[in-house]
């Protein structure tokens, strides 16, 4: 437990030191506020046009027209930006060489990816926390926000890229280049997250089910509409365990020069 | 303190070590001899364990690399070659993180990151960004991380290769403060290096041991015959018949120096010391300017011995 820490506070400190935090934090942090920003606008659009009409007027809200579009939106951003965040993880060490100090440090491989992947996490929760103060806006215009639908969609988004980050970290770990990592983590979680389109269209039908439930984006619809399941959290606690396990098998090999 | 047996590793193609056993003594400091890709590094990799061997055992204080891999570890000291270090952090830091994976408890971490500041002289970069080092610093520091948490075993993997002679000598009279505490294996391909810093040799080739001696006794055992250098000057014919009168004289090689003086190799049967006729008779008809045994280098020995490998080889 110790030996974690102290991994992932080296982690942090290098994610920090080196502008990659900061950048990538900045960047999401500007296209989610501009999201939000348009979404706000078009309530702002509809509510003025629908509120004449008291029928049409019941139907409107913000949760609907502002925070479910943003969060639905916020997974498309994290679909493109954590790919870069997570590049380096084990990629930079590899490339470093430092990786061959860590594997003679008194250090188990599950403590090496698990530290790896753990900071990479730290980092993701600093980066999307600060769009609590959307809903926090929001409130104080004196919209009526259901806050357990706001709790469960923001569990979603927390779920959804810590998957991405541990699919993020699995790429990693297969090249000590950084491009190669991000570019295969991209075109990784594309295909999952598309992978559920066939499936409506499929003849077969056991293979349509399968292929929806593989899917990351069909599991996440579901904590963004405020419903919660055990089936979609257990879906991505596998996803995780799985990629993660993929990453020690990796690293265990030492399948290098 | 440690006991290599057997060990063998392959790789996907190549056997990078072709079963090796050796013996390292406590306090002893052992060099690694080896032309590049003979497996060196591999060896060390296996010591430290980076990886396993593909069969046979390494023991380290009695206890299996393999089996008890962690603690093992937390008694080993490992400079990697071309020095990995993670370049944006402080050099503080960056010792701090090192003592706290080696298990330094928190109360005993600052002194224990004094002393091997102390030792690697790094008190005047503490502060600094590991990238903005000079090359012999970034060595230091590597070294500084090996030396943490105080392990009995410090393994180097070409610790002096690129650094300039200045630097060269620093690290070595550091590496020699350390004998009789600290078992220490370092490899490399300079080969006076090990004649300088090693108790113990140990040639590799092609992931064979070909030869394990102190560095003095391998000059002593592979000088075949007593070459001696003579150089004389005046006519060479004359002077080579006058050599070849003096009893036990077996071969001269002539090499001509200067205009008029000629060097002689000559060599001469075994347990027969010619120097003292040979002195005599040349200096009373000519000028001998020079007289003296010829040694063979580290490097002589490397070669023969490499070549030698290489011959049986192709007869097989």
């Amino acid at each position: 437990m110790r030996n974690l820490l102290t991994l992932i506070k080296r982690d942090l400190r290098s994610y920090f030191s080196s502008m990659i935090a900061y950048v990538v934090i900045m960047m999401f942090l500007a296209v989610v506020g501009y999201f939000f920003f348009s979404f706000t606008l078009i309530y702002a659009r509809i509510s003025f046009h629908m509120g004449a009409d008291p029928n049409l007027a019941k139907n409107i809200n913000q949760m609907d027209t502002i925070l479910r579009p943003l969060f639905m939106n916020i997974s498309i951003v994290l679909l493109l930006l954590i790919p870069i965040l997570s590049m380096r993880s084990i990629a930079e060490e590899k490339k470093q060489g430092t990786i061959e100090l860590l594997f003679t440090y008194p250090l188990k491989n599950s403590e090496i990816v698990l530290g790896k992947y753990l900071a990479l996490v730290v980092v993701f929760i600093i980066m999307f926390l600060p769009t609590v103060v959307y809903v926090g806006l929001l409130k104080l215009c004196g919209a009526e926000i259901p806050l357990l639908s706001v709790a469960i969609a923001y569990l979603g988004v927390f779920l959804l890229g810590i998957s991405f980050l541990a699919f993020g970290v699995f790429a990693s770990s297969l090249t000590e280049n950084q491009t190669i990592a991000a570019v295969v983590s991209f075109g990784g979680l594309l295909l999952f997250w598309l992978v559920g389109w066939a499936g409506d269209f499929l003849d077969v039908q056991w293979l349509g089910i399968t292929l929806r439930e593989v899917s990351l984006l069909s599991h996440y619809q579901n904590f963004v509409t405020g419903v919660i399941d055990t089936n979609d959290i257990l879906y991505y606690v596998l996803f995780i365990i799985f990629c993660l396990y993929l990453t020690q098998r990796v690293v265990e090999k030492r399948s290098w020069r | 303190m440690i006991q290599v047996n057997n060990v063998l590793k392959r790789y996907k193609h190549v056997e990078a070590l072709k079963g090796i056993s050796f013996e390292v003594k406590k306090g002893e400091i052992l060099g690694f001899l080896g032309p590049n890709g003979a497996g060196k590094t591999t060896l060390m990799r296996i010591l430290t364990g980076f990886f396993p061997p593909t069969s046979g055992e390494v023991l380290i204080n009695g206890k299996d690399i393999e089996k008890e891999t962690l603690a093992i570890q937390r008694s080993i000291g490992y400079l990697p070659e071309n020095v990995p270090l993670y370049y944006e952090m402080r050099v503080q830091h960056f010792l701090q993180y090192v003592a706290a994976i080696k298990g330094v408890s928190r109360k005993d971490r600052p002194k224990e990151i004094e002393r091997v500041v102390r030792e690697c002289g790094l008190f005047d970069v503490e502060r600094r960004q590991i990238k903005t080092l000079s090359k012999g610093y970034k060595q230091r520091v590597g070294l500084a991380q090996a030396l943490i948490g105080n392990p009995d075993v410090i393994i180097l993997d070409e610790p002096t290769t690129g650094l300039d002679p200045k630097q060269i000598i620093e690290i070595r009279s550091l590496i020699k403060n350390m004998a009789g505490n600290k078992t220490v294996i370092l490899s490399t391909h300079i080969l006076p290096e090990v004649s300088v810093i090693c108790d113990r040799v140990i040639i590799i080739n092609e992931g064979n041991i070909v030869a394990i001696d102190t560095p003095h006794n391998l000059e002593k055992r592979l000088k075949q015959g007593q070459d001696i250098v003579v150089l004389v000057k005046g006519d060479q014919h004359k002077v080579e018949d006058e050599l070849f009168k003096i009893e036990g004289v077996t071969g001269i090689v002539v090499k001509e120096c200067n205009e008029g003086v000629y060097e002689y190799v000559v060599s001469s049967k075994e347990g027969i010391d010619v120097r003292g006729t040979l002195a005599k008779n040349v200096a009373q008809k000519y000028e001998l300017l020079e007289l003296r045994m010829s040694r063979l280098s580290l490097e002589d020995i490397f070669v023969k011995l490499v070549t030698k490998e290489n011959e049986i080889q192709e007869i097989k």
